[in-house]
């Protein structure tokens, strides 16, 4: 077990986004978390990454064999422990170049102090060509090598969705959250993504996806969860999802449901 | 309206001046910078030249708020009337030298800022930017009551000026060096900053705060930082200019004066290091300028402010800057190509 | 002292709630509808009408030419300072036009009407009543009542008016506005001149009170009612004129209970200390962070 998510409860006034809800993901493992619009899957990557204080449950993660409950834990040093996530509404660092923004990614793993800064040290010099050999690594993984010069804004969208997987990558995360990386994509477009996710899973990396795009769901995932209005209503392997009469139910209405 | 060709032609030299060295491009304004003082005509031109200076530190030490943090200080003038009455104080009442004193304000002003700083963070956006305003403001009238320390609003006369090495300075052009360094010193603190992770964090805090924690920035620390650098640079050079001026008062530390330094660094081009630069030379020695118009000056000078936010509201840095920025790694930091 | 302040934090407020944006040469329009009122006065007085017209007459027309003439000047600010910026994202480049334009009208106002105190009229009859140990005048309770009654007037016409409900939907979103065919420019232009015209007001309430205008008076008045502004939760009205009362309670209970050499800080000390407790002004509301 890499992370546990126990009774996760989050509420917004007398809104409750998240309600009660637990999972669970195994190293190596593509887990995706499926539901309509305003189920609360966001918010409960939000309680994952530091963003949110969930008011009840627990978030169990093992880092080098020792587990302990990251409830609390500020969003910064979220990802000091290994867990890295990209945004459903793309939150690139607009007038930063490529390369810059995922530089910015590698943050927690840049340890210069201040006088080695400013003394140009060798430890500090050494660490910046590190991370920049590291950060062109990822750029020319995603396919954006040749365009690391340009102001991450300038990028189009699909391109975009892909820098910021890079720039995720870039501190070398156990966990990589995605939140809708398909969203605007073409269909081809989803097809390299697919073929992506896959090959950053062969890095060791576990990955958990938020995605409306079934056929990306139903071919990468091993296991998927379904949220419903806060709740959790299902989950299971793609096949077991996909004849549940419940999440279909929960796509469709209930009374297209029973036609069905 | 500005004449297109001549438009062009300064972009394309702007276009030109881009694309070199970052090294020369420096070593070719800091000979310039040499040679001015012995081709100026009076000692009036040198201090001109050495007022531009102090400006140019400010500058530059309120864009690493600003500029590279974005947050909006409308109070940095605060730290330089810190580092300058400490200056006064010290110097007079203790007999400290300038170089014994440096250091005492820059870790005064340091503290000043941790200070000021730890509280206001915790308001965001506008609110943040009228703390800032408001410290600004009780500084100076701290400054103008506290009259057993500072003289009140009649200030601080005979500051002693500085020696070194026996030299001791006494003329705008023996002063003009020693500006020159502080002027050097910011520019080389600023680029080093801007190509480390420091610098990028506080780029990425401008941009999205959001995303920047979620990069493992921590939001407090990385402002703080910003806010730290920023008020040492105002202080230190606030020391400078008690020393050279031989005279504090409150008047020079008005709230004015915080927005005339945040106007060079709008001006010049937020988040640049040639913007501040520029945004202060164009401020300083426009009104100079227009001084044949004696009357009207300022007049013209405000709406010339207008015009240029017009003509190009991101700032000369981004009005001849290509809308594609083409540079590269090695061009932003020099250091990582290079074998050591 | 304090609904002179509510008055020009009421301009600075109307105008951020709308565009988002600390319109910095407010002070200065303050300062513009002092002298406009003066000027009017000399009109009278050179023209020897001052002698006919009966005085309640003679300031009731001051504060009109003031106020028209001083919207119109806050119309000619929006258009040339701001609105061709009102494309730009970056919120402090037209914080840098207003610092220009302030400038500007200020040196203006130094070239015409010269760089000393001006005098201003004494029409009111110099009476008052002891109460307690304060003595209240009467010019004192004609500015109390005549803010007052602008402030109900002002309250009425942003709830009840077709232009007030325009105001408030550009306030809340104002591309959705113009999309439910409220001509944005022009509400925004209306907004410039009520606020100017309230200055307007302030600065010839202030000039009759103080009997002089000067042209910087505009900053530290200017700069004092921004405070008020904060104080009661920038961008929302009833709290900018409750900041402006607070503002100038705290301000004469600080002068003359402490030390009147503080006085100025007392406004800022209170504006740190509100703002750290209530991130938001008095009745300002909290933003959460969309993720």
């Amino acid at each position: 077990m890499l992370i546990e998510i126990s009774n996760v409860t989050k509420q917004f006034g007398g809104l409750i986004a998240v309600n009660d809800v637990s999972m669970d993901v195994h190293e190596g493992e593509i887990v995706s978390v499926i539901g309509p619009n305003g189920a609360g899957k966001t918010t409960l990557f939000n309680c994952v990454t530091g963003v949110y204080t969930p008011e009840k449950g627990k978030i169990l993660y093992k880092k080098d064999g020792v587990v302990r409950d990251i409830v609390g834990v500020p969003a910064y040093k979220i990802a000091y422990l290994g867990i890295s996530r990209t945004f459903q509404n793309i939150r690139l660092f607009k007038n930063m170049t490529v390369l810059e923004n995922v530089l910015v990614g590698r943050h927690p793993k840049l340890r210069a102090k201040i006088w080695e800064i400013l003394l140009t040290l060798p430890a500090f010099v050494a660490e910046e060509k590190k991370g920049v050999r590291l950060a062109r690594n990822l750029l020319e993984f995603v396919g954006l090598l040749d365009r690391e010069a340009e102001i991450s804004t300038s990028l189009p969208y699909g391109l975009q969705r892909k820098l910021e997987i890079a720039r995720a990558l870039a501190s070398e995360p156990k966990i990589l959250l995605l939140d809708e990386p398909a969203a605007g994509m073409n269909p081809s477009e989803t097809e390299e993504l697919i073929s992506l996710i896959k090959k950053i899973r062969e890095m060791g990396v576990t990955i958990i996806l938020i995605e409306h795009d079934m056929s990306l769901v139903m071919k990468l995932s091993e296991r998927i969860f379904v949220l419903d209005f806060g709740q959790k209503i299902a989950e299971g392997s793609p096949m077991e999802i996909r004849n549940n009469p419940k999440v279909i139910e929960a796509y469709l209405g209930k009374e297209e449901a029973e036609i069905a | 309206m500005m004449d297109i060709r001549f438009r062009r032609r300064v972009k394309a030299a702007a276009r030109r001046w881009n694309n070199m060295d970052m090294r020369l491009k420096w070593g070719i304004l800091l000979v310039i910078a040499c040679v001015y003082p012995f081709l100026a005509s009076s000692q009036y031109y040198v201090h001109i030249m050495n007022l531009a200076f102090i400006y140019i530190v400010l500058s530059l030490g309120l864009n690493i708020v600003c500029g590279l943090a974005g947050l909006l200080d409308l109070g940095f003038i605060a730290f330089y009337a810190v580092g300058a009455y400490t200056y006064a104080i010290l110097s007079i009442k203790l007999g400290l030298s300038f170089w014994e004193i440096l250091p005492i304000a820059c870790v005064t002003t340091a503290l000043f800022g941790l200070l000021v700083g730890s509280a206001a963070f915790r308001l965001r956006g506008d609110y943040f930017a009228i703390v800032t305003m408001g410290y600004g403001e009780i500084i100076r009238i701290l400054a103008n009551n506290l009259t057993f320390l500072t003289n009140g609003p009649i200030g601080i006369i005979g500051i002693p000026r500085p020696n070194a090495f026996g030299f001791k300075f006494e003329d705008p052009s023996q002063y003009y060096f020693l500006a020159l360094a502080f002027v050097a010193l910011a520019i080389f603190l600023t680029y080093r900053f801007q190509a480390s992770r420091i610098g990028r964090a506080l780029e990425a805090i401008r941009e999205d705060e959001i995303a920047a924690v979620s990069m493992g920035v921590n939001l407090k620390n990385f402002k703080l930082i910003s806010f730290i650098i920023g008020a040492m640079l105002g202080g230190s050079i606030g020391v400078f200019f008690a020393s050279y001026a031989t005279f504090v008062s409150p008047e020079s530390f008005s709230f004015m004066e915080s927005v005339m330094v945040l106007a060079m660094v709008v001006i010049g081009g937020m988040g640049t290091i040639e913007g501040p630069v520029i945004g202060a030379l164009i401020l300083v020695l426009l009104p100079e300028a227009l001084r044949s118009v004696s009357d009207y000056r300022m007049l013209i000078f405000g709406a010339l402010m207008v015009f240029m936010m017009i003509v190009m509201p991101k700032g000369f840095m981004g009005w001849i800057k290509p809308r594609r920025i083409l540079r590269t790694a090695e061009e932003e930091n020099p250091l990582v190509n290079r074998d050591f | 002292m304090g609904a002179v302040y509510a008055l020009i934090a009421l301009g600075y407020t109307m105008v951020y709630g709308i565009l988002e944006l600390i319109n910095f040469a407010h002070g200065e329009i303050f300062m513009m509808g002092s002298f406009f009122g003066l000027l009017f006065w000399w009109i009278l007085e050179m023209t020897g009408l001052s002698k006919v017209i009966p005085i309640p007459l003679a300031i009731f027309l001051m504060f009109v030419f003031s106020m028209i003439a001083t919207a119109f000047l806050g119309a000619l600010l929006e258009f040339i300072a701001y609105r061709p910026l009102r494309s730009v994202t970056n919120r402090l480049i037209p914080l840098i036009s207003a610092l220009g334009a302030s400038i500007f009208l200020q040196n203006f106002a130094m070239l015409t009407f010269g760089s000393t105190n001006r005098v201003y009229p004494a029409i009111f009859p110099d009476f008052g009543w002891n109460l307690f140990h304060a003595r209240i005048s009467l010019i004192q309770i004609f500015i109390f009542v005549t803010c007052i009654l602008m402030m109900i007037g002002l309250t009425l016409l942003v709830h009840k008016t077709k232009l007030g409900r325009s105001m408030r939907a550009v306030s809340q979103d104002y591309v959705t506005a113009s999309l439910m065919g409220i001509r944005v420019n022009r509400i925004i232009t209306i907004t410039f001149m009520i606020g100017s015209s309230l200055a307007a007001a302030a600065g010839v309430m202030y000039g009759m009170y103080y009997g002089v205008a000067k042209f910087d008076m505009g900053y530290l008045a200017g700069l004092k009612a921004f405070t008020a502004a904060v104080l009661g939760g920038i961008g929302n009205i009833p709290g900018a004129m409750l900041g402006g009362f607070c503002l100038g309670i705290i301000e004469s209970f600080g002068a003359g209970y402490i030390s009147s050499e503080y006085k100025d800080m007392f406004a800022f000390l209170m504006l740190l200390f509100i703002l750290l407790l209530r991130p938001s002004g008095l009745l300002g509301q909290q933003v959460p962070d969309k993720v």
